[in-house]
């Protein structure tokens, strides 16, 4: 079994991934600098915290972000 | 890198991981039984941000020149980006097609992006200015990646119906729908074309990641708020 990367583990125990994710995702992951990372679990957390609180579901589909650029 | 793919492939795969919910605030805004009333409080958080954009990219333009001598990398980036402005001036003055989109809602467009200046998107241009002077910047290019989450034509259709506001006021939206999937083809070409060292695939990851982070959090605050937008403001 592949062991887990630091990163992985990073996300994991903060919640931005269920388990190691498989290539090309595991390499990614292991290839993001420490300020990648926490900037991916705060993004996460705040999406997050910004569905629950509108008792979302979290079940979309792709729509892009409406932004005039 | 050992992964094999392209680095926008790899740009994308670090933004997949923040998972659908980058969409929220769009769907929350389709959703909002007063979408009509949220609609132009959104566009105009929307202007600050494609003004940002401009300065942003000129910012990056300028460093890039100076560097470029000696920086492949550099070098490529300022070809890019002394096309890439011309193509997103859609008026004379930057930001003035959304101004105009605004006014066609009835609004007073200046004092609504007055009123809608956000400190979140000034944050994040901040943070993008010093990327771009202290570290390299292709850090735009992380920024500039938000043109691969535009907005589908078949969406704006559907928030024209919804708000049942004067299609006039969704003419940069439209116009998006329409450019920008080709505008995130020569944007991905180009990520792919630059001798990248893997520190510059982080700055750039970096800039994405923080740069959707930003502008979900800003418009989050825009829909999630309860004041309408008066008419002539």
């Amino acid at each position: 079994m592949q062991s887990k990367g630091e990163n992985t583990e990073r996300l994991m125990s903060s919640g931005v991934i269920p388990g190691p994710l498989p290539e090309p995702y595991n390499a990614v992951i292991e290839s993001l600098s420490g300020e990648e990372v926490e900037a991916l679990i705060s993004v996460k957390r705040r999406l997050d915290e910004a569905n629950a609180s509108i008792g979302g579901s979290g079940d979309m589909g792709f729509m892009g972000m409406v932004v005039p650029l | 890198m050992t992964t094999g793919a392209t680095a926008s492939e790899r740009l994308r795969q670090k933004i997949d991981l923040i998972g659908p919910r980058v969409t929220l605030p769009a769907r929350l805004l389709l959703e909002h039984p007063r979408s009509g009333e949220i609609y132009p409080r959104y566009l105009a958080t929307g202007y600050h941000i494609t003004c940002g954009m401009i300065q942003v990219m000129e910012a990056a333009l300028g460093r890039a020149r100076s560097l470029a001598p000696a920086d492949p990398v550099a070098s490529r980036l300022a070809a890019y980006l002394e096309r890439h402005l011309v193509e997103e001036m859609h008026h004379e003055e930057s930001g003035g097609a959304v101004l105009d989109d605004l006014a066609a809602l009835g609004i007073d467009a200046l004092a609504l992006v007055e009123e809608c200046s956000s400190p979140k998107i000034a944050s994040l241009f901040r943070a993008q200015h010093r990327w771009i002077l202290d570290d390299h910047p292709v850090a735009v290019m992380g920024f500039l990646e938000l043109e691969a989450y535009h907005t589908e034509l078949p969406v704006v259709e559907l928030l024209i119906e919804r708000t049942g506001l004067p299609r006039d006021g969704f003419g940069q939206l439209l116009l998006h729908a329409r450019l920008d999937a080709v505008h995130a083809r020569q944007l991905h070409d180009v990520l792919d074309s630059l001798p990248l060292e893997p520190s510059h695939e982080q700055l750039i990851g970096l800039s994405a990641l923080r740069t959707i982070g930003h502008i979900a959090d800003a418009l989050l605050d825009v829909v999630r708020t309860d004041t309408p937008v008066a008419q002539s403001l």
